[in-house]
């Protein structure tokens, strides 16, 4: 699931402040890094990795496969434009602010050439005991078989957190991203966990505004494993932005509402708050059991 | 951020597109000297930022030196939309012939830019819009993508727009799709795009949404946009944070957009409702938690404060010292329910739990620190 034994991955912008002490916490959860890229930084070190000029330069070197993205927005877009021409196939973008117009330029190249690009505004992936690519704390997982994926990285941590304190650990933690566009949708997510051996159930940590949510429910219907839903955004009232430039209802959809009956019908289970994910989680799991 | 009208016409007026002639005014008398400037003959609008003026009788067609001295009287000083007219913004009257929509919007349900075109403009396009598609032609372009001239012109031949001046709308289309590419617009929309009796297409109105995010790049917006913030908005700007006023009276501080719903959810499950809502965003620091947690609780209605906090990266300690210094400044009798996990969390207990009206939760489920607030709030 999207971190192997194959991944080699490269941090870019590895230099900058938050490149740097994420990439100490990566290595901490045993990512398998091979370099950073910073213009202008070649020859350096950090963190024992060491620094080029270009992402083709790395994969020249290092066969790197993979890239995390810490640059700052007025640079995420060409760096990332950067990690596709450079054939990388799994890009995670950090930096957030980019501007959509940025985004959906980086998106329509991705899909081009077919890397798989991860956010942007996402805390990454985080896979127990494989390393993680991006900023999830290592400290609210366990090792299980529940996939989370999320579009709020803060509120993912709490279902994760809810998760392990229930003793339901995970296979995969997955933030896409808190903007209207990220690059790869809850729908292609599902995709995954549906198709890994080692997820048994999903959790979608969803919220109001743009309709992505509705989009994943075509996905759950045709799922063979559980799925619980918590869509944030209830009390939310329409027109206000609640610092997610997602996270906002514009006239005609987005509602949490509208979210919630789309996933119901299509067959999640829906839960009211983090701490009742486990629960729903659990019967779900125990009917699947009494299946097989 | 929202352009104001006349600043949006200025930058359009920057890209080819053709505006009326304008002043923006904020006395009564002003407005009457312009129009008479005019030659006797006038549009007297609200320059407020938001659609819809027209039907709510914000845009007054005056004849008369005199019509625009009552237009303006009646507007000056009057709530529009939940918005009170400060200036208004006086056009020259253009004698048009026909009405037209246009608009570009990035659709982030399809991924691209959309050229929007209506034959039939002016205040009804919006009902247009949902009783009758075919009235409304969109045109789906990729992200990058310049639009080549050509493509505008099969595009009107596809839909068969019988308009004579046909290569002028190809053209006006065109300039209007690369102004919302420079200027980061996720809207710009012209209702009514006017042909004259001159025979030109004129941006009668303008409606501009610039990407918050593209703002760096826009120096030439910043000015308007600092004037667009409310005082608390401009303090959380420059604290780094974003706030969200709302109507209730419990102020809510959370460390991202999506756990801080999740907190106003559980909050109106138990009748609690926001005053406001502040996401501190990554980057937490004393200074910024000082300054978040004064700036949640200024706010008269405020009964009480949660604070939620998950620090995957940042340091918790740096958060309870600005919780602590904010309240060493100035004692609180509110309670204050704190919810901190992650990164140096007991430090941070330790040094909380002393202070008088702090409540602190160490589990991992919010419901808690909002049962517990509710509590304190409302016993029984």
């Amino acid at each position: 699931m999207l971190l192997n034994q194959l991944t080699r991955a490269i941090v870019q912008g590895i230099t900058g402040k938050v490149g740097q002490a994420q990439t100490y916490w990566m290595l901490k959860a045993g990512t398998p890094l091979v370099a950073g890229v910073t213009p202008g930084r070649g020859g350096q070190s950090i963190e024992g990795l060491p620094v080029y000029d270009t992402v083709a330069e790395a994969v020249a070197c290092h066969e790197a496969n993979a890239s995390v993205i810490f640059v700052p927005a007025a640079y995420a877009r060409d760096a990332a434009f950067e990690a596709i021409q450079a054939g990388l196939q799994l890009i995670v973008i950090v930096t957030e602010h980019i501007p959509v117009r940025d985004t959906l330029e980086i998106k329509t190249r991705a899909q081009l050439t077919g890397s798989m690009v991860i956010g942007p505004n996402c805390p990454g992936i985080f896979i127990p005991s494989a390393g993680k690519l991006g900023i999830m704390p290592e400290s609210v997982f366990r090792k299980g078989s529940i996939g989370v994926v999320g579009r709020s990285a803060t509120l993912s941590y709490e279902v994760i957190a809810n998760l392990s304190d229930a003793g339901l650990g995970q296979s995969a933690g997955i933030g896409i991203g808190g903007d209207p566009v990220v690059c790869t949708e809850f729908a292609e997510v599902l995709g995954m966990f549906e198709n890994d051996e080692g997820t048994a159930a999903v959790v979608l940590v969803g919220e109001i505004g743009g309709s992505a949510e509705e989009r994943a429910a075509g996905v759950i219907s045709h799922m063979s494993k559980p799925v619980v839903a918590l869509i944030a955004g209830k009390a939310a009232s329409p027109g206000k932005r609640f610092g997610h430039a997602g996270a906002i209802i514009r006239a005609g959809g987005g509602s949490a509402g509208k979210k919630i009956e789309m996933l119901h019908r299509a067959g999640a289970a829906i839960a009211d708050s983090p701490s009742e994910i486990p629960i729903l989680l659990k019967e779900r799991l125990a009917d699947v059991q009494a299946v097989l | 951020m929202i352009v104001p009208e006349d600043a949006a016409k200025r930058l359009l007026a920057g890209c080819g597109l053709i505006v009326p002639r304008s002043q923006m005014v904020e006395r009564v008398e002003a407005a009457a000297a312009i129009t008479q400037d005019f030659g006797g003959r006038s549009v007297v609008k609200a320059l407020v930022p938001t659609g819809g003026r027209g039907k709510a009788g914000a845009v007054k067609v005056c004849r008369s030196v005199d019509q625009a001295r009552q237009a303006a009287t009646a507007l000056l000083g009057k709530e529009v939309l939940g918005h009170r007219v400060d200036k208004l913004l006086v056009e020259e009257l253009i004698p048009i012939s026909n009405e037209l929509y246009a608009g570009v919007v990035v659709n982030t349900a399809t991924d691209s830019i959309d050229l929007v075109l209506s034959l039939t403009g002016g205040v009804e396009i919006e009902v247009a819009a949902h009783s009758d598609r075919q009235v409304v032609h969109q045109l789906s372009i990729e992200p990058g993508d310049l639009l080549p001239l050509h493509r505008v012109n099969s595009w009107l031949g596809r839909h068969k727009i019988e308009l004579s001046e046909y290569p002028l709308l190809a053209g006006t289309l065109l300039n209007l799709y690369r102004a919302a590419a420079d200027l980061d617009a996720i809207l710009l929309e012209i209702n009514p795009l006017a042909m004259d009796t001159d025979g030109r297409l004129v941006a009668l109105d303008a409606k501009l949404e610039v990407d918050d995010n593209a703002l760096p790049r826009h120096p030439e917006l910043n000015e308007l946009f600092m004037a667009s913030l409310s005082s608390r908005e401009l303090r959380a700007r420059q604290l780094g944070v974003s706030y969200v006023p709302l109507d209730g009276n419990i102020a809510v501080i959370a460390s991202g957009a999506g756990l801080g719903m999740a907190t106003l959810d559980l909050l109106q499950q138990r009748d609690l409702a926001p005053a406001n809502f502040l996401d501190t965003g990554g980057g937490i620091s004393e200074q910024m938690v000082k300054g978040a947690l004064e700036l949640v609780l200024e706010p008269a209605p405020v009964r009480g404060a949660i604070i939620n906090l998950y620090g995957g990266i940042n340091r918790m300690l740096e958060a309870a010292k600005g919780i602590s210094a904010a309240l060493e400044n100035k004692p609180e009798n509110r309670p204050i329910v704190v919810k901190i996990l992650g990164n140096q969390q007991e430090e941070a207990w330790a040094m909380l739990e002393p202070i008088p009206n702090v409540h602190v939760i160490r589990v991992v489920q919010t419901e808690t620190a909002v049962d517990r607030l509710k509590m304190i709030l409302d016993p029984g």
